[in-house]
C-alpha cells in the first residue's frame, strides 16, 4: 500500500509542487535532480516491497536508475533548456555513468548472484553506444535479467 | 486501448525487476506483489500515455529513462 502513496506523493511534487509563501517548489530541477527523484522511486519501491529493507539493494537499485535516467538526457541535451548532467558535465559524462555503473554493481555483490554480470555488461553498453539505441537495452534489461535468473535456476 | 498494448513490455520490465532483487536476496519471490508491480505499472504508464506524453506527470519519474 505504501509503494503506490510513494509514487503518487513523488509524481505529485515532481510534477506541480509545492506552493510555499507564494514560492513554487518542485521536484523536476536541473542538475541530476530528475534522475535523483528517478533513482529514489524505483529503489524505495522495490526495497519497501520486500520483507526487510535491504541497504545494498537500495543503494544498487538508486545508482543503477539513477544511471538509466540519466543516458536518456544525452538525447536532448540540445533541447532541454535547465542544467542537465551531460551539459554540466561534458565529456566526462559517459565517464562518470561508468563509475557509478561500477559502484552500483559493487554494492550488489553483497549478495552475488551471476546476473549481476549480464546486468552491469548491458548497462555499460547502454551508456556508451548512441543514446536512441541504447533504449531498447535499457528497457529489456530487467526481463533478459530475470530470464537468466530462471535459467540458471533451471541448471544448477 | 494501444496505449495499454504498448506499455505492457515496460509493466513487464518493472516486475522483472522487483523479481531479480528478490532473486539477489534469496528470497522466493511473491507472485502477488508481482502481479501489483505488473499492473501499477501497467495502469500508471498507460494513464500517463493517455494524459500527458510529454513527460510531465508520472510517466517522467518512472519510465521515461527506466523501466
Amino acid at each position: 500500500m505504501i509503494v503506490p502513496l510513494l509514487l503518487i506523493a513523488v509524481g505529485f511534487l515532481y510534477s506541480y509542487g509545492l506552493k510555499f509563501k507564494g514560492r513554487r517548489f518542485r521536484l523536476k530541477a536541473g542538475c541530476g535532480v530528475k534522475n535523483v527523484v528517478i533513482g529514489l522511486s524505483w529503489s524505495l519501491s522495490i526495497t519497501l516491497s520486500l520483507e526487510t529493507f535491504d541497504f545494498p539493494i537500495f543503494s544498487f537499485y538508486f545508482l543503477k536508475l539513477f544511471v538509466n535516467s540519466a543516458i536518456f538526457d544525452l538525447k536532448d541535451i540540445d533541447r532541454d533548456e535547465i542544467l542537465t548532467l551531460p551539459k554540466l558535465l561534458g565529456k566526462y559524462f559517459k565517464v562518470f555513468l561508468s563509475f557509478l555503473n561500477m559502484v552500483a554493481h559493487m554494492m550488489a555483490l553483497f549478495h552475488f548472484h551471476p546476473v549481476l554480470i549480464s546486468s552491469f555488461v548491458l548497462t555499460q553498453i547502454a551508456i556508451l553506444i548512441d543514446e536512441r539505441k541504447a533504449r531498447i537495452i535499457v528497457d529489456s534489461e530487467p526481463t533478459l535479467s530475470a530470464l537468466l535468473c530462471l535459467l540458471l535456476r533451471s541448471y544448477p | 486501448m494501444r496505449n495499454v498494448i504498448v506499455s505492457i513490455p515496460t509493466a513487464v520490465s518493472g516486475a522483472m525487476r522487483l523479481y531479480v532483487a528478490y532473486i539477489l536476496l534469496s528470497l522466493s519471490p511473491d507472485p502477488i506483489l508481482l502481479i501489483g508491480a505488473f499492473f501499477l505499472t501497467l495502469s500508471i504508464y498507460s494513464f500517463d500515455r493517455i494524459e500527458d506524453y510529454g513527460g510531465k506527470t508520472y510517466h517522467s519519474i518512472l519510465f521515461t529513462s527506466s523501466a
